[in-house]
């Protein structure tokens, strides 16, 4: 009865994936992983959502089966098994997609299949959590892909049909897609700093290159940076419980101003 | 000397006139990551040309066999990326078992192994008919075009990090993409398509 109940309180909820993983934590936007289909192939909402669609597959069954399975091996052949996994998967998905979308898509379909979000999610959740957690994971980065590549076909066809011409080889080039995930990313940084400040944003700076990010949280650390920091805090902590325990204990509401009163009022 | 002629060729056609990861975002997120901390540079370039060269080789022998011909064309992707798997397991078991890796080494070796990039070599070299010479020109010639594009976007970042004239929401990321973007649309005139027209 215990271990069920712990494992409730473990539980992940929808609310809490979708909020972190696809808006906060955005896996295109932050960390720019996986960006290749989407800068590539993401020419118009239909070709944006089979690609969604084929990511989103690939993804909850590849997390899915690393947790059920995967915890055993090794990181280094887990990755691989990823790779093999999600490739059959988009393997069987060619025989059932629409030819002239297949057709559209061309090489960047199958290439899904090493897509770095796929080994970014199963290695840094799925093989650590429980099935259910890692079901709920997937289906909240894969929102969050899907947000950024509807944005992104739907903008692009908008442009070519704006600025170009039908038959301009522009529009297939993936610079567009890459100047228009940068004002997404731009927006999305300025809605997550402005709306949720609280909320760690560190993988927006180019942090560990050139520039120290200027954080509340100092978020990942290496361990011995952690184990500092966190003696740090219990010294201050007793600092703390030690100035509380010489100054007064109460509080303004409990002062009982009434003899003054009194005074002033005589 | 024709065929080494034809390797250099193709070389450089993957490496300047249609660098792979600019004009066709191959492997661009990878090339990103390794251009924010470019300490395994060298490392990283010399895994892809191997990943890409073995690939190369083994997809051209697995070519002349009869059923690949009757296969579709994701189903003959997955035989790739299963080439690529075997090179990196037995790889990976070497450098594990014999040279006692790392994990960090490991970790770069992965990412080095399965990206859109090395997946890409059999696969174009397959769709232009290129010979073995060709492919393997082909696989070094992606190698050098990631080693460029790291290099340029780094050379990008250490001036967006220090520049403090950029708005503060598009610091970072945004900015970096953009500059990304830039940098696509200067080498896609290489390729002497005509653009806006």
């Amino acid at each position: 009865m215990d271990k069920k109940t712990s494992q409730r309180k473990n539980r992940l909820s929808f609310k809490t994936a979708f909020f972190k993983c696809a808006y906060v934590h955005n896996p295109v936007l932050t960390t720019l992983t996986g960006i290749c289909p989407i800068v590539a192939a993401a020419t118009n909402l239909k070709n944006a959502s089979m690609l969604s669609f084929a990511f989103a597959i690939v993804l909850v069954v590849c997390e899915v089966f690393a947790s059920l399975a995967l915890k055993r091996f090794s990181r280094w052949v887990r990755i691989c098994f990823y790779t093999l996994i999600s490739g059959f998967l988009l393997a069987c998905l060619g025989f059932v997609a629409d030819p002239a979308v297949s057709a559209a898509l061309g090489v960047y379909l199958p290439f899904i299949c090493v897509n770095g979000i796929i080994v970014l999610r199963c290695e840094k959740f799925a093989v650590r959590t429980s099935v259910y957690n890692a079901f709920v994971d997937s289906v909240a980065a894969s929102v969050g892909f899907a947000a950024v590549t509807l944005i992104v076909g739907a903008a692009r066809y908008l442009i070519s049909l704006l600025f170009f011409e039908a038959e301009s080889s522009a529009v297939s080039l993936p610079f567009i897609s890459l100047i228009i995930l940068g004002f997404i990313a731009a927006i999305h940084k300025w809605s997550v700093i402005t709306f949720f400040p609280d909320e760690i944003v560190d993988s927006f700076s180019l942090s560990g290159a050139f520039e120290k990010p200027e954080l509340k949280d100092p978020g990942l650390k290496s361990g011995k940076q952690r184990r500092e920091q966190r003696e740090k805090k219990k010294l201050q902590n007793k600092e703390i419980d030690d100035y509380e325990q010489i100054k007064p204990r109460y509080t303004i509401e409990e002062i009982d101003f009434s003899d003054s009163k009194n005074e002033e009022d005589e | 000397m024709t065929q080494f002629i034809n390797m250099l060729i193709s070389a450089l056609y993957a490496m300047l006139i249609q660098n792979l990861i600019f004009s066709a975002a191959y492997g661009i997120s990878e090339t990103i990551k390794i251009a924010k901390k470019p300490r395994h540079l060298f490392m990283c370039t010399a895994s892809v040309a191997y990943f890409s060269v073995f690939a190369v080789i083994g997809s051209y022998f697995i070519n002349k066999l009869s059923f690949i011909a009757v296969l579709p064309e994701t189903a003959v992707y997955l035989v790739y990326a299963i080439i690529i798997g075997v090179v990196y397991l037995i790889s990976g078991y070497f450098c594990v078992h014999f040279l006692k890796a790392n994990k960090k080494f490991m970790n770069s070796l992965g990412m080095c192994a399965f990206n859109s990039l090395v997946l890409s070599v059999p696969v174009l070299s397959l769709k232009t008919g290129n010979d073995l010479f060709e492919g393997i020109g082909l696989a070094v010639g992606a190698a050098f075009a990631f080693l460029i594009a790291i290099l340029l976007i780094n050379a990008g970042i250490r001036h967006i990090a220090q520049n403090k004239n950029i708005p503060k929401v598009f610091q970072g990321t945004p900015a970096l993409l953009i500059y990304v973007g830039i940098l696509s649309l200067a080498l896609s005139c290489l390729s002497g398509e005509s653009l806006f027209v």
